[in-house]
């Protein structure tokens, strides 16, 4: 039973990242479309995006190695 | 240049998910404010502002379903879209009973919030009506009828087999028959119309 929860836990962060990643992606499009996106505000995003993608990596590694 | 005067109000304790979806709904020229519990929104919020609140329905300290009926209790008119993760059917179903007007399941496409958050603000509805709706679940089995409960239960495929006896594989054939009869587009969808008609029907039966 501790490994669903487990797997739960890890679709849950995954999910939160995605959510993430693809809110700040769309947003990019728009401003773009406006003519409205800032060199520096993209630099930080693309970082962020960096990490949320990192930690979607990790929690994948951690769940290829859960036990059923 | 302000699109409008509305204002999408987040409410989520995890910043990241705050952050990602202010810089959305101002790239789409929303006012946004975003909170990290519903206690702060609730101190912070007035009247006068329009919009609608996109909350996460698992908050520290007062819960979503908690915000919701002191919104009702406070008589604040505002829309409230619930956002919950994919195993949270339960919850989503509790929120929508206590008020919310609609909820996404995550991962969600932003497409999918930003119509759904339109939609919320213009106080239109696409999901057909009640009489609509009740047609076709009259046109369901007692079998279907019996799955969509135990789906509102939260209840995952292998558990519906377990609980009725039968094998997942005809859940799954079950299911495959509902979302067609109901002409539901996924999961979140079938439960919102599911819900409708019933919310429907209990005031209908009162007085």
């Amino acid at each position: 039973m501790s490994s669903v929860n487990d797997l739960s836990s890890v679709v849950h962060e995954i999910a939160q990242s995605l959510l993430i990643v693809h809110a700040y992606v769309r947003g990019c499009i728009e401003r773009i479309k406006n003519n409205n996106l800032n060199l520096d505000e993209f630099k930080s995003l693309l970082t962020t995006i960096q990490e949320q993608i990192a930690v979607m990596f990790s929690k994948l590694q951690y769940f290829s190695q859960l036990e059923y | 240049m302000v699109k409008n005067n509305h204002t999408i109000f987040i409410i989520d304790d995890e910043i990241n998910v705050c952050n990602a979806l202010s810089w959305l709904f101002k790239s789409v020229q929303f006012n946004v404010e975003t909170y990290e519990n519903a206690q702060l929104f609730l101190e912070k919020f007035t009247n006068e502002k329009q919009g609608c609140i996109i909350m996460d329905v698992r908050l520290p300290g007062m819960s979503g379903l908690e915000l919701l009926e002191q919104l009702k209790a406070q008589k604040i008119h505002i829309p409230v879209i619930i956002i919950t993760g994919y195993g949270d059917i339960q919850m989503a179903v509790r929120a929508m009973k206590a008020g919310a007007v609609d909820f996404i399941l995550k991962p969600f496409n932003d497409q999918c919030l930003l119509e759904t958050v339109q939609k919320c603000i213009n106080k239109t509805s696409n999901t057909g009506s009640i009489e609509l709706i009740q047609e076709r679940i009259n046109s369901l089995s007692d079998r279907e009828k019996q799955i969509i409960n135990l789906i509102l239960d939260g209840k995952l495929n292998k558990q519906i087999a377990y609980d009725l006896s039968i094998s997942i594989s005809t859940v799954e054939a079950h299911r495959a028959n509902i979302m067609h009869k109901m002409q539901a587009k996924n999961l979140a969808q079938l439960i919102k119309m599911y819900l409708q008609v019933q919310f429907n029907n209990e005031y209908s039966s009162i007085g």
